[in-house]
């Protein structure tokens, strides 16, 4: 089972090397002598660069090339005057004539003028204008000016100032979407530092419209993670979640982040799995000069730090985020069913006597079942990144980034209440009473750690690849124990579980961008990548005593949670391809653009599980008084004194209960190709319409290892899907745009939820069955967005969209015993929502508030989804908001920067409306998760040259975290959960070279 | 449209470094493990002779349409390892009609004398009668697939006839906190006929009634982890002579019957509401940790219970639930193990901090003491007699004397057995609970 360890390193070492040679088999021949440095990365608006602004494009050309008759030329590269980067889409005007270029994606700009003596204004958005004056331009001559622009203010304008552009900051995020076909949002790692997060996950948040679910999982415009996709530098990424699509996004440290960016509209050289939203991730590229950095961070938690923490006896290895093998099967335990009357591969039966020698073996080799307590650390995180660059000969140049990440966390959450409900006994009553009645105290230990690793080469001027790898891994080790009113059983009883889930990705990507000046300019991008993600549950353990009600004695239950071992192992691997081939259609500023391109994403998971319990032994007693005595005394024992030699065999017996279906393969391959025009009607409009064909096949075969002789048990969903899309660009004015999108997209069910058979997703949860006469879910999307960009580093949008979504995949419960959990292809639904986003400098207020910005979005949306009535069993609700749906989603923040001082600081607030948790059902309300208040500080000291002290507060306000069902005769909410996380704070010291 | 993806990720150099693509990674194919064994569905009529041993593999289906004949004197095994269970789907049957002398026998895998309980799976019957929920329809737990479903609107479905069968060392677990009882039935309906069935060492409940309007006679149940008697979502059927002696060496939460409206305890209907007749209820006769009632009532239930033996339990009977609301009519209480209980506990604990408790009012104060006791209904607290029922391994449930002081009268309603006027469902001298077809052996 536990093998994916080394295909991890695998994975890792052998990807990049197979894809090494690829990259050399296809290098293009070397070009020439400018070469294209920390150019924008191809993944989200990339046909900005080519189509924004509606001044003259200088095109892909030798800007040197000989003038035209008559003419003479001046060109030069455009570079920020401290990191040397060169400044795409810096404008350079003629003082005085209506001449006026923008700089290509490497600084590069070429003016043709008469002969004569001018002045140029050098500018860019987020820099000090610069004149160069006496240029002299002679006919036939080539001249060349390099042009550096400072961030200091001193000059004419009075700018604000932002740090070095790179895709990084939010000056150049805001015009990468004002340029952008899409409607989308995105935050940069300038941005994300100025945060107190740490992963990917955490920073989304900030993000217009997204929301972050379970602190793992992006919402976006309050739509389930069901409708967004994650894309890592263009490729989809495989999820280690057994029972869903979604990436969680902690996995990716904001370290190695260049942005996060999430497209809110599709246009057809995208992955069109989306409704909400298309978070892409791209990581850092490569710096300009030698970058060394190191950073270490100490947090404290109000309820947890120096506290004891629920725990129990690990691995040695816990603290790297894997098990060292304490937690795994004992050696040489068979791989075959180990319970009574199982047929070994042999022939002959398992005899009691071996199955007795398994449990104990297994029982002695797992440890202990009891929870103990630790004190609970300071939580810590550090990380280190390196890079530079490198010149190579003839113009070629090879750069790097690495980062290496680790935290800690420990956390305790004592009192948490966990309750459910019975519903209103008559159609008359409305009132629910109280069913089982919890309170539950958890430690959990969070170890998250982490490499980056990206290498560039640029052969030439047009030729760029690059390299990039991920390892990343996550652990949660976690003691928990549950004591209260169980109503099925009408007793007390304690739940104690042990449990460690591991989760690591690897991730590795060769990407290519090529310009063949020959083809009119055309460009070529393209990437391949693989991935293995995975999740491990060795070794969770879990016990129930229940309390007699007439001796108050707990005394051991035997249940399927009681006694109980389980191991699970989950594996994805994915490898994908894709490109995109941009091609102008002549020349000019009007020249339309053809893009073409396909993607290909194979993914094979593989999912394997067992569990284990151990049963009475019955029969054994004869059934005397004192006997009986005796066994009820040996019930009542804990755990450590139960589960021992002495018992195993005599009391107890192991039994496996793996399922049939425990085993299971999927399949879930796209291949998708498009073809769009971008084309400026006028100067002012620009038209995007493609179309995009996909072709997806999902497949899903459980098979039962012990059971050959059964059929395997398969489902297949595979479909051709087009899908069309327009967007409408209108430049009202230089700073100001309206866009509009109409496009179809689709949302697939996810593996599980195509499954012909029931899985359980943890102990004692309701039963899910998947449907598999699910299909797809087919989403008419319209946005329209009003955007204006008033000054540097400013932006006021208000957009309005509305979603129709045919067959949506709704969460139904499946009358039974307790109720089964399954999945309904809704006749329909639809979203209809406006967001409004503001990033404004106050210094239009007073002078003195020049360095202080308001950050402000707010996302409205009303949602609903009809469930088929004919088939409505004991839903409670035929109409309600799509599951996960928050009605409002808001985001406020004060940010301040003080350059002279070295003083950055920011208050964030964040609130999300109350949205569905699970439906209900025999009207039973539903489950929602209430609004929670988030109140974050960030205060940021630069200390001389190198170092940089951060102090975060998060949760200033802690607001519990809050799930209800409806309320109580008084008015009162009825709590399903509640508990707090605490406020925490960390203080970090930065130090960069 | 399909394509060959694995063709296709193989043959990328990639595909074998990172998937170990090769053919031996695939599953074993499915076999086919001789003629006597039973795998997947049935979809045609299909008779076993008696003349073989059969063995179901998995969860053996017999499906709409079909009819599964089990000829009398026919063993028929659940597979160990992969729970072998067999369901009848609504609209087929099963005619499992044995007789006395060769009844039809669903047993462990493993050889007479290491049987156990929980060796196999169990026996699901489904049907198309009326079941208490929204829509109608409901679910098995743990299986899945077309015709899984159950409940409809036909009361006077058949699902076939059980006849003089009997389930032994069955009750696998087919999903988590679910282990298939010895014989369910789900949404089945009074035209199937159900007469001497009796199921031992199981390891959840021996008979469990999901809706439906079955009628069943002559039901024995021993030694059983969980209830004897189970019924839920909306069960109406009538019962007459029923028997259940539980296992004393079993700590676990099990009850003479035990009865639910629904899971919710909501007021669905049809209500649950079972009439049942002449029923014998053996406890452990002994003081255990967990719970342990005659009958526990509860969840909205109703029901008519009529010349009913209840002794050897922790309390004759706890109704659970503020809008429960049985019927029990001369009917005998005795033996309750519980110190200072007769017939139920007092329920005059309110302390939300007490619940658990057997003295918390968990029935909006429904006093069982005077309900049980009240003088229209006929029942007594008395000794039964029935001092053979609790012994290990060879219960004998007949009274010393034919219990028909204070007996009712059942009606003559076309399944009633209307001159069982006693109490309890044997006479002293009843022998219907002997023959080949009956067997307590523990192993």
């Amino acid at each position: 089972m536990m093998r994916q360890g080394s295909w991890g390193v695998v994975a890792a070492l052998v990807a990049p090397l197979v894809w090494s040679s690829v990259a050399i088999a296809q290098q293009p021949a070397e070009g020439g002598d400018t070469p294209p440095t920390g150019g924008d990365a191809p993944a989200g608006g990339d046909m900005s660069a080519d189509a924004g602004a509606g001044e003259e494009g200088l095109g892909e050309e030798d800007p040197a090339r000989p003038p035209p008759a008559g003419k003479g030329v001046v060109w030069g590269v455009v570079t920020d005057a401290a990191t040397k980067e060169p400044i795409f889409d810096a404008q350079v005007a003629v003082v005085g004539a209506p001449s006026k270029v923008l700089a290509d994606v490497d600084g590069r700009f070429r003016l043709e003028l008469p002969p004569g003596e001018y002045t140029l204004r050098v500018w860019y958005e987020l820099y000090t204008a610069q004149r160069v004056q006496n240029v002299r331009v002679v006919a036939g001559a080539v001249a060349k000016i390099d042009v550096a622009l400072s961030t200091d203010k001193q000059a004419e304008d009075v700018i604000e100032v932002e740090a070095e552009v790179e895709r990084a900051s939010v000056g150049a995020q805001l015009l990468i979407r004002k340029n952008a076909a899409q409607v989308g949002d995105a935050i940069g790692a300038q941005e994300i530092a100025r945060t107190p997060d740490r992963s990917a996950s955490e920073a989304a948040r900030r993000v217009v419209g997204a929301t972050v679910v379970g602190n793992r999982y992006v919402v976006v415009r309050g739509l389930g993670d069901r409708y967004t996709n994650s894309l890592l530098n263009g490729a989809p990424l495989p999820s280690p979640e057994p029972d869903r699509q979604a990436v969680p996004l902690d996995l990716f440290p904001t370290l190695i982040l260049s942005d996060i960016t999430i497209l809110k509209s599709f246009t057809p050289d995208m992955p069109g799995d989306f409704a909400g939203g298309s978070v892409r991730i791209n990581t850092r590229e490569l710096p300009s000069k030698l970058l060394a950095q190191a950073q270490i961070t100490l947090g404290l938690n109000s309820v947890s730090t120096f506290q004891d923490r629920v725990s129990y006896a690990g691995g040695g290895l816990d603290w790297l985020g894997m098990d060292d093998g304490t937690r795994a099967l004992p050696a040489g335990f068979p791989n075959y069913k180990v319970t009574r009357l199982a047929e070994k591969p042999d022939g002959t039966v398992m005899s009691n006597d071996e199955l007795t020698g398994h449990g104990r073996q297994l029982a002695q080799t797992l440890g202990s079942m009891e929870t103990t307590r630790t004190q609970n650390l300071p939580n810590g995180s550090g990380n280190l990144v390196l890079g530079n660059t490198f010149d190579l000969p003839r113009g070629q140049k090879l750069g790097f980034t690495t980062a290496l990440s680790y935290g800690r966390r420990f956390t305790r959450r004592p009192d948490e209440v966990l309750r459910t409900y019975l519903p209103p006994p008559t159609a008359t009553s409305d009132e629910i009473g109280p069913r089982n009645t919890y309170v539950a105290d958890t430690g959990i230990d969070t170890v998250a750690w982490g490499g980056f690793g990206s290498a560039t080469w640029n052969s030439g001027k047009d030729h760029k690849v690059t390299l990039t790898g991920i390892y990343s891994r996550a652990s949660e080790n976690e003691g928990r124990e549950i004591a209260g009113f169980n109503d099925e059983r009408n007793v007390n009883v304690t739940d104690t579980r042990l449990r460690f889930v591991e989760r690591a990705l690897t991730f590795g990507q060769l990407l290519g961008e090529h310009r063949f000046p020959d083809l009119a300019h055309a460009t070529l991008t393209w990437n391949a990548s693989a991935s293995l993600a995975s999740s491990e549950e060795p070794g969770t353990r879990q016990n129930v005593y229940t309390q007699d009600a007439s001796t108050g004695v707990y005394g051991w239950e035997e249940s399927t949670l009681s006694g109980s071992y389980f191991f699970s192992e989950q594996t994805e691997r994915s490898l994908g391809a894709g490109f995109d081939w941009l091609q102008p259609l002549g020349e000019g500023e009007l020249a339309p653009k053809l893009k073409l391109g396909g993607l290909m994403t194979l993914r094979r998971r593989s999912f394997d599980s067992r569990r284990f319990r151990f049963i009475p032994f019955q029969g054994q007693s004869d059934g005397t008084e004192e006997e009986e005595e005796e066994q009820q005394a040996i019930f009542r024992q804990s755990p450590d004194q139960l589960f021992t030699a002495e018992y195993i065999g005599t009391e107890l017996i192991l039994r496996e209960e793996t399922r049939n279906t425990d085993t299971y393969n999927a399949d879930y391959d796209v291949f998708s190709g498009y073809l769009m025009t971008d084309a400026a009607l006028t100067r002012a409009v620009r038209v995007v319409v493609g179309g995009r064909v996909e072709a997806s096949r999902q497949t899903i075969n459980s098979f039962s290892p012990y059971a050959p002789e059964l059929a395997p048990v398969m489902n297949e969903l595979a479909s051709v899907t087009l899908l069309p899309a327009v967007s409408l660009l209108y430049k009202v004015t230089s700073t100001s745009n309206v866009r509009l999108g109409l496009s179809k997209t689709v949302a697939r069910p996810q593996l599980r939820e195509l499954a012909p058979f029931v899985f359980t997703d943890y102990f004692g949860a309701r039963e899910i069955v998947g449907e598999p006469g699910l299909t797809q879910t087919s989403i008419y999307n319209a946005d329209l967005r009003f955007e204006l960009f008033p000054g540097t580093g400013e932006v006021m949008a208000v957009s309005a969209f509305y979603k129709q979504f045919q067959d949506p995949i709704e969460q139904v419960i499946i009358p039974s015993g307790r109720g089964i959990v399954s999945y309904q292809n809704a006749p329909g639904g639809r979203n209809a929502g406006i967001e409004l986003e503001m990033r404004k400098t106050l210094g239009f207020m007073a002078p003195a508030l020049r360095d202080f910005q308001l950050i402000a979005n707010l996302t409205l949306v009303s949602s609903r989804v009809s469930l088929n009535t004919d088939d409505l069993g004991v839903q409670t609700n035929a109409v309600r908001p799509l599951a996960g749906q928050s009605p409002y989603v808001v985001n406020l923040g004060l940010d301040y920067a003080g350059e002279e001082t070295g003083t950055r600081a920011r208050v964030l607030y964040n609130v999300f409306g109350p949205r569905i948790s699970q439906v209900g059902s025999n009207r039973l309300p539903d489950v929602y998760e209430e609004p929670r208040h988030q109140l974050d500080v960030t205060f940021a000291q630069r200390l001389g040259q190198h170092v940089d002290l951060k102090l975060t507060l998060e949760n200033l306000l802690d607001s519990p975290v809050l799930f209800t069902q409806g309320e109580d005769a008084e008015g009162e909410a009825n709590v399903v959960n509640r508990f707090r996380n605490g406020v925490s704070g960390a203080l970090g010291v930065v130090i960069t070279n | 449209m399909r394509i060959n993806g694995t063709i296709l990720f193989c043959s990328t150099a990639l595909g074998v470094v990172l998937a170990g693509c090769s053919d031996a990674a695939d599953p074993v194919p499915p076999g086919n493990q001789g003629d006597t064994t039973l795998s997947g569905s049935i979809s045609e009529d299909r008779t076993l002779t008696a003349d073989k041993e059969w063995t179901l593999g998995g969860v053996v289906f017999v499906e709409a349409g079909a009819t599964l004949t089990i000829e009398p004197g026919t063993v028929i095994k659940g597979a160990a390892s992969s729970l072998g269970t067999l369901v009848v789907e609504p609209g087929s049957r099963l005619m499992a009609q044995g007789t006395a002398d060769a009844p039809i026998v669903f047993t462990s895998q493993a050889e007479p004398g290491d049987r156990l309980a929980g060796d196999w799976g169990g026996v699901i019957l489904l049907g198309n009668a009326p079941i208490n929920v929204p829509g109608g329809k409901a679910q098995v737990e743990g299986i899945t697939g077309e015709g899984t479903q159950y409940g409809g609107d036909d009361p006077d479905d058949s699902s076939g006839v059980v006849e003089y069968v009997r389930i032994e060392y069955s009750g696998v677990q087919l999903s988590p906190d679910n282990e298939i009882n010895g014989i369910t039935f789900a949404g089945v309906g009074r035209g199937t006929r159900v007469d001497h069935v009796m199921v031992h060492h199981t390891t959840d409940d021996c008979f469990e009634f999901f809706g439906g309007t079955v009628d069943a006679k002559h039901l024995l149940c021993a030694y059983n982890g969980d209830d004897g008697v189970d019924w839920d979502l909306g069960y109406t059927g009538r019962l007459q002579y029923v028997a259940v002696v539980q296992d004393a060496s079993i700590a676990d939460d099990a009850n003479g019957f035990e009865a639910d409206n629904d899971g919710d305890a909501t007021q669905n209907r049809p209500i649950s509401s079972p009439t049942i007749y002449n029923a014998t209820l053996c406890g452990q006769n002994k003081v255990v940790d967990k719970q342990q009632y005659g009958m526990l009532l509860r969840r909205s239930t109703e029901g008519t219970v009529v010349n009913t033996v209840i002794t050897g339990f922790e309390a004759c009977v706890d109704v659970g639930g503020a809008l429960t609301d049985p019927v029990a009519t001369s009917s005998i209480c005795h033996g309750s193990t519980a110190p200072g209980v007769t017939i139920a506990y007092e329920e005059t604990d309110t302390d939300e901090a007490s619940k658990g408790k057997p003295t918390y009012d968990d029935d909006g104060g429904f006093d069982e003491v005077a309900w049980w006791n009240d003088p229209a209904s006929g029942n007594s607290v008395t000794d039964p007699g029935l001092a053979n029922c609790f012994r290990a391994g060879d219960p004998d449930f007949r009274p010393a004397v034919t219990l028909s002081e204070g007996a009712a009268t059942p009606p003559e309603d076309g399944f009633f057995d209307a001159s069982a006027t006693y109490i309890g469902a044997f006479t002293a001298d009843d022998g219907w609970a002997t023959g080949a077809w009956v067997s307590f052996e523990a192993r």
